[in-house]
């Protein structure tokens, strides 16, 4: 459990920087510098904030700006988005939101063009990993938002039960191959089974409940080889392929803890870092927290590993200039500050924001420090963790971001998670989902999705990826 | 009638039960006030902390000052107060007219009160387009106009009856006397009414401060109660048990005492009203 | 009073009649097409679609807690404390604290409560050998879960309710029933419950409408899960309408649901009115 969150600046969101401003403004005369100018930045509440926070001193003495943290809860975040910004509202100048958003707020032209903006302040993209930088921040080859943390799902495993030589033993006695750390669906069933000793020892635990369950078959389906959709928007996850995904992640909960149907991210992290379970595929801050003494029973027995084949990319998020910004020039600046190669570093490995990495610059065990410097993890630890968002992120297998993609997704999630619950067969499930995306995607106009979908893969093939 | 010792002890085992009873219904809300002032650790423990180590005042200040308690204090009470006052006009004078004069007979009552009916899920996106049309998204007349709507007919609907069952005749010689008709509402009918008046400004009060659906959509920061803080308080990565439940205490609490000063309105506010 | 019931019920005709204009067009807010008129095509698909009918059983399932868990609990509660004229009235303004609270609190104060590993119920029930449910993870007891939350932060207010109606019961007829040397069932059955007919119908009215909206406890312990398990009219509309922003078919959607509760309503309205006595001293 996170103690202390709110080292750094803490700003009340709004009354103590308002009344701050005033006083300043009030007390200004022609020879002082102007009052800094506040930037809305609208951001899911809570860590994902504190980056901000801890560069506000060096936004007002760089540009003059500072940051005026608009929170929305986690949950809803894309209601409220929506709803605001369909009324063109000018409460937000900066936005930050999952990329999976991104086709939608672009087509419906929520976005302002960024590359116009470019000559303010020199963004550095070259040194973005391929994988962020053409497919996830681009749009028809125009540049819409920067990154600020690239998720990335990950295998986290118990290191003292791996390497231990009675288990070693037993397993190759049991499966006749060696014990290590799966590189196939198949293989990581065989440990999950293995290491299956309750109460004491859980084999696995993933995200079942409700509204990320689907990202978990995604990385399984995409191992296997599965697409989002063909060429002609027909959908690959009612596949054989996609059955199968389905039918291994049901299958998983066999070796799962018992309330694994309510386990969502919070509850993943416990039940790996209270050393109950041993091995899970999470989101990439996990080894963050692995090796914090404070949070973790773990510490110096975990190790980390891309997922077996490809590593699927749920969520992130991207910074992004609102078309109904009244000062776009500040919010372009201020978000491009933020993802500098030396800005970016100083966050995306404190464990008390959960960012992470998307330049080339960052993946460097020695970069492995928090806001203020100090080394998070041991450099061993860091080494492997660094090693493991490489292997990830070069097979890294994208989420889905074309006009229309939330709605995609939380169908998905929607049968997944009845097929977790056994309402519903992984085929019927899939079956009935493929039916509602070739609804979805008539409505939003077949020859629309399709073009958008096409540009999208395109991207992929531009960086050198496998689509 | 002596009791005897035969009905004592019936008397003390009912007793005994009503406040088992008490209990039970009661401790989800000891834990909520436990949890409030117990220090981050221990929030989730196994076995649970039944009781805190130390007294931990700090899920209050962070719920106050970071999570924007404080402002949600006073939005959720401008809002309650206003929402509460404008029913009342609203409701009050429209169950006299209903009640008394039977304007509209039970057609227009049954009316009136089926927009309690609708599920807020539907009436929200036409709400939502039409506070937008008017510029008044994020702002407290918004809400407040809102919630009049939701409490009128529950007020409408509890007073009428009682209209009906006030006897005409007090009025009718107040008017024989030269009041005029203002004046025998005023000082006749309402003073009677006034155990169902506050019975139903209580719990309309109640509504307007633990409405959350309406609160979420028609706001964003300039207006913020408190029950739209707590699933800012969902974070995706760590949930704040303290200061949930810090939150939830500083928002139940006003209520609470204000239900217990009012205590005896309740009962009897609502026995001599819509229960006739 | 005319200006105040015309703004009124300006507020309150608009939203209906947007709502049944908007659910026969194929409305999305998010489609950069102008919506088009579709006839009742949005009810037919409704009328079609299996996670409408999942939501129905949900609701009902909700439904059936307030008549058949709720109802009976509140009344013996309600005669249990008017049973102690000394201190009910304290007594059932104690008991209505879980009503008071909001329901989004209640939604998070029970999630702690429910947890699987750190829960003190789930703690408590070990302590006497039950074992440990997984209550909101199981497919079966995740609805249960939440209808005995339900039961939980409802029961106190249609104890008030009863209690009040109990209270302006006419006393002479009871006093009478009993000096004629009646026992207390039969005073009840024959006398009491025809009397309270129309407190119990408008118990079972408000409350029946209000369990048509849980939503809060929904949104925030299940999301509706596991599977559609918990997913009622009132969430599924939600998720139609603001998740999606299928406008049209949430608003068909409402349409529904309005039709449904109003019948509902109408019905048990017909127990409120008053019994008569005939023959009566």
């Amino acid at each position: 459990m996170n103690n202390k969150i709110f080292a750094g600046p803490q700003f009340s969101r709004r009354g103590v920087l308002g009344a701050g401003l005033g006083m300043l403004a009030l007390g200004t005369d022609g020879g002082r510098a102007a009052a800094a100018t506040p930037v809305r930045i609208e951001c899911d509440a809570g860590q994902n904030e504190l980056p901000f926070q801890w560069q506000a001193s060096a936004l007002e003495a760089k540009y003059g700006l500072t940051p005026d943290l608009v929170s929305l809860p986690f949950v809803g975040q894309y209601e409220k988005l929506v709803t605001d910004l369909t009324s063109r509202s000018d409460a937000y100048d900066v936005l930050v939101f999952p990329p999976y958003f991104l086709g939608d707020f672009q087509a419906l032209g929520f976005l302002r063009e960024l590359d116009p903006y470019f000559s303010l302040l020199d963004p550095q993209l070259a040194d973005y990993l391929p994988v962020y930088r053409d497919p996830v921040i681009k749009r028809n080859g125009k540049t819409y938002a920067l990154m600020f943390d690239g998720d990335l799902l990950q295998v986290c495993y118990r290191t003292d039960l791996f390497n231990d030589p009675k288990e070693k033993a037993a397993f190759k006695q049991k499966y006749g191959q060696d014990l290590a750390v799966p590189t196939t669906w198949a293989d990581f069933m065989k440990v999950a089974a293995f290491f299956h000793r309750p109460p004491d020892l859980y084999g696995t635990a993933f995200y079942a409940a409700r509204g990320f369950c689907y990202a978990w078959f995604v990385n399984i389906f995409a191992g296997l080889g599965g697409r989002w959709f063909d060429a002609k928007m027909n959908p690959g996850i009612n596949s054989d392929t996609g059955y199968r995904a389905l039918s291994l992640l049901v299958e998983m909960k066999k070796y799962a803890p018992p309330n694994i149907l309510q386990i969502d991210y919070p509850t993943l992290n416990q039940v790996f870092l209270d050393g109950s379970t041993a091995i899970v595929v999470q989101w990439d801050d996990l080894p963050l927290k692995c090796e914090n003494p404070q949070m973790s029973k773990v510490v110096g027995k975990s190790g980390f590993a891309p997922c077996p084949q490809r590593s699927y990319m749920p969520y992130s998020r991207v910074m992004a200039v609102s078309a109904f910004s009244k000062n776009p020039e500040d919010a372009y600046k201020l978000a491009a500050h933020m993802q500098l190669p030396d800005v970016g570093i100083t966050y995306v490995y404190d464990p008390e924001c959960g960012e992470d990495p998307y330049r080339e610059s960052y993946l460097k065990a020695s970069a492995v420090k928090n806001h203020l410097g100090k080394p998070t993890m041991s450099e061993a630890a860091a080494a492997n963790y660094v090693d493991a968002i490489r292997g990830g992120l070069k097979a890294g297998y994208p989420e889905l971001s074309i006009p229309g993609a939330p709605r995609y997704i939380d169908i998905l999630d929607l049968y997944v998670n009845q097929a977790l619950a056994g309402s519903l067969s992984p085929k019927a499930a899939l079956d009935a989902c493929a039916g509602e995306w070739a609804n979805i995607t008539a409505a939003e106009g077949q020859d629309r999705i399709a073009a958008a979908y096409a540009d999208w893969v395109d991207s992929f093939h531009k960086v050198g990826l496998v689509y | 009638m002596i009791p005897t010792f035969g009905a004592a002890l019936r008397r003390a085992i009912r007793s005994g039960f009503a406040l088992f009873i008490l209990l039970l219904f009661l401790s989800p809300v000891f834990w909520m006030l436990i949890t409030a002032i117990k220090p981050p650790g221990e929030w989730l423990n196994s076995p649970p902390i039944f009781w805190p180590s130390h007294i931990d005042l700090g899920n209050f200040a962070e719920a106050l000052v970071h999570w924007g308690g404080f402002k949600g204090l006073v939005d959720s009470l401008a809002v309650a107060s206003g929402a509460t006052a404008l029913s009342l006009v609203v409701g009050i004078f429209a169950a006299y007219s209903l009640g008394r004069f039977r304007t509209g007979g039970e057609n227009l009552s049954f009316t009136i009160l089926s927009v309690l009916f609708m599920p807020p899920v539907a009436v929200a996106v036409p709400m939502y387009l039409f506070w937008r049309a008017f510029g008044l998204l994020d702002s407290f007349s918004a809400l407040i106009l809102q919630y009049t709507v939701f409490n009128v007919p529950f007020i409408c609907w509890v007073l009428k009856s009682f209209f009906e069952d006030i006897d005409p005749a007090m009025e009718e010689s107040a008017l024989v006397n030269g009041a005029t008709r203002w004046q025998a509402f005023l000082h006749i009918a309402l003073p009677q009414a006034r155990p169902a008046i506050v019975a139903v400004a209580l719990l309309s009060f109640i509504f307007s401060w633990n409405e959350f659906f309406f609160a979420v959509i028609l706001t964003r920061a300039r207006v913020t109660t408190l029950p739209v803080i707590l699933p800012t308080l969902m974070e995706g990565h760590d949930i704040r048990w303290g200061s949930i439940a810090a939150i939830a205490s500083i928002a139940a609490l006003p209520v609470i005492c204000l239900a217990f000063a009012l205590q005896r309105y309740l009962v009897r506010g609502l026995s001599f009203g819509a229960l006739r | 009073m005319v200006p105040a019931l015309a703004i009124f019920a300006a507020n309150a005709i608009f939203p209906l009649l947007y709502a049944l204009d908007v659910s026969v067009r194929n409305y999305q807010l998010l489609i950069p097409v102008p919506p088009q008129f579709i006839g009742l095509e949005n009810y037919a698909r409704i009328l079609s679609d299996p996670l409408f009918w999942s939501s129905l059983k949900v609701t009902l399932w909700f439904i059936a807690g307030v008549v058949f868990l709720q109802l009976p609990a509140s009344l013996g509660l309600a005669l249990l404390f008017d049973s102690l004229p000394r201190w009910a009235g304290i007594g059932v303004t104690i008991l209505l604290v879980p009503t008071i609270i909001a329901p989004s609190v209640v939604g998070f104060q029970w999630a702690q409560i429910y947890n699987y590993q750190f829960g003190p119920l789930n703690y408590l029930l070990g302590l006497a050998g039950l074992g440990h449910p997984v209550w909101t993870a199981s497919p079966t007891l995740a609805l249960p879960s939440l209808v005995a939350i339900d039961f939980w932060e409802w029961t106190p207010f249609m104890v008030l309710l009863l209690f009040a109606g109990l209270r302006s019961l006419p006393a002479d007829i009871l006093e009478a029933a009993r000096v004629d040397g009646s026992s207390y069932p039969k005073i009840f059955l024959r006398i009491m419950l025809p009397l309270l007919r129309p407190v119990i119908g408008i118990a079972l009215v408000l409350r029946v409408l209000m369990s048509f909206k849980t939503f809060d406890i929904i949104y925030i312990l299940t999301a509706g899960g596991p599977g559609a398990a918990t997913e009622n009219l009132a969430y599924y509309t939600y998720i139609q309408g603001f998740r999606y922003f299928n406008l049209g078919y949430a608003s068909a959607l409402a349409i529904i649901q309005l039709i449904v509760v109003a019948i509902l309503a109408k019905a048990l309205i017909g127990l409120t009115r008053k019994p008569s006595f005939a023959g009566a001293a």
